[in-house]
């Protein structure tokens, strides 16, 4: 019987995923625990990577983020399939081939079309769709705060429309005005990205 | 790209439209190219906005162990500090149970007299004190006076007192002896100490005769000790004082 639970901070976030199989499962739903858990896993591994790819503390994070949005996304589109292997072992390979490529990268950062990343290896393929998601956020950043509010409720927060509406989050009060000024706010940010792009390819 | 259809990209991506509506748009995509562009372009816009919330929860998740090693430079100065602090603490609270005993009185070291003054006598209990240095717990010492005698190497910082002195290839032979001696390898530091006598020199020589009493204390302690004692019966040899204090420490 539990009298209290420890604070987050305290608790080993592994308790509850004493198997590879079980860890899988947590990432695909995106446990924050499960999340952790692989944090605390390939921290070490990560940092030594970073370390030797001359990396600096902050991309160091930054690696060790990207490599954990990688292996879930690995796991959801079905690329990783569970054989028995440690989802950590995986996600420290990912981080091997996002660090190769970040020196690189970091020359001509922002400038990888879009296209191309069909055409590139496992880890440059991970590399480019990461660098378009920095570029999105970015771009956000950009957007005027109506379209910001509008998309972030939607696609950051997972808001449905029905609970932006009755918690009066925006302007809108119907749901097909929300839908609509959303869309258009999605045409614009995609214009813009579509602008940041073509410049970075002259 | 304007109207109605295009309000609803979203929805037919969700494939939230009825179906009647879900079949008129895909109709309407086989005839209108730039509408499938701009499904295109916003299924990839809303797969990296998915990307983008899920490296914001990742990012909001991370192990504590990954922040712990980005420890900003304010927090590692602050978390230094402390540690010296609570050091000092302990040292002083320790110093207080366990207070040094005062440094012996050598009368002897300030006459000039020309004849040999007798050895001090030794006071044991200030040798057990001198015993419980953590330096006595390294494997390599097995002798504690052969240890207690490299202490005082250490206490001169790397070089002998005439070293500075001396001639390159005099204080090149010095520093190997003495890095033999800390390598714990007396033997091979007496057999350097022999190789190259130079009885002009009386302040090399005083250095090689104490190096020579140190290795002695590694290779046949009773000897060393001789050594020492001579040593400190010579009332203008430059180690008298060190030899002196040593003796007290190790016997």
């Amino acid at each position: 019987m539990t009298f209290f639970r420890l604070p987050l901070v305290f608790r080993d976030p592994c308790a509850q995923y004493p198997d590879p199989a079980s860890l899988m499962r947590g990432l695909h739903a995106e446990e924050p625990e499960a999340i952790r858990c692989l944090s605390d896993k390939i921290a070490s591994a990560v940092h030594s990577i970073g370390r030797k790819y001359s990396l600096s503390a902050e991309d160091i994070k930054e690696l060790h983020i990207d490599a954990i949005v990688v292996m879930i996304q690995k796991i959801r589109e079905g690329a990783y399939r569970f054989m028995g292997f440690a989802p950590s072992t995986y996600a420290i390979k990912v981080a091997g081939m996002l660090a190769r490529n970040y020196q690189r990268a970091s020359r001509n950062r922002y400038t990888l079309p879009l296209e191309s990343a069909v055409h590139l290896q496992d880890g440059e393929e991970a590399l480019a769709a990461l660098l378009q998601v920095d570029l999105l956020e970015r771009l956000l950043s950009k957007l005027d705060e109506r379209c910001r509010t509008l998309i972030t409720l939607k696609f950051l927060k997972g808001l449905k429309d029905q609970e932006v509406l009755d918690q009066h989050l925006t302007a809108y009060t119907t749901l097909d005005s929300l839908k609509n000024n959303r869309a258009r706010c999605m045409k614009k940010l995609s214009q813009m990205a579509t602008e940041a792009l073509q410049k970075g390819e002259d | 790209m304007e109207g109605p259809l295009y309000d609803h990209i979203e929805a037919y991506i969700r494939r939230e439209l009825a179906p009647e509506a879900q079949a008129a748009f895909e109709e309407a995509m086989r005839t209108d190219a730039a509408l499938q562009d701009a499904v295109a372009e916003h299924r990839v816009l809303m797969d990296h906005l998915e990307a983008l919330r899920l490296r914001q929860k990742v990012a909001q998740n991370l192990s504590p162990a990954v922040e712990k090693r980005r420890m900003p430079p304010l927090l590692l100065l602050i978390t230094g500090a402390a540690l010296v602090a609570i050091s000092i603490f302990l040292i002083r609270v320790r110093g207080k149970q366990h207070p040094n005993p005062t440094a012996p009185e050598i009368p002897v070291l300030d006459q000039p007299s020309g004849s040999p003054a007798p050895a001090p006598e030794i006071q044991p209990e200030k040798a057990q004190d001198q015993r419980a240095s953590p330096l006595k717990k390294h494997p390599l010492v097995a002798d504690p006076r052969f240890a207690a005698a490299l202490r005082t190497l250490e206490s001169m910082d790397g070089t002998p007192m005439g070293l500075d002195d001396v001639d390159a290839q005099k204080r090149e032979h010095l520093s190997r002896i003495i890095g033999l001696l800390r390598a714990h390898q007396p033997e091979q530091a007496l057999t350097h100490i022999g190789a190259f006598p130079d009885v002009t020199d009386p302040e090399y020589t005083e250095d090689l005769e104490w190096l020579q009493a140190v290795a002695l204390l590694g290779t046949q302690p009773e000897s060393g000790l001789q050594a020492l004692q001579t040593i400190a019966a010579s009332p203008h040899h430059a180690y008298r004082r060190k030899a002196i204090l040593l003796l007290e420490s190790i016997q």
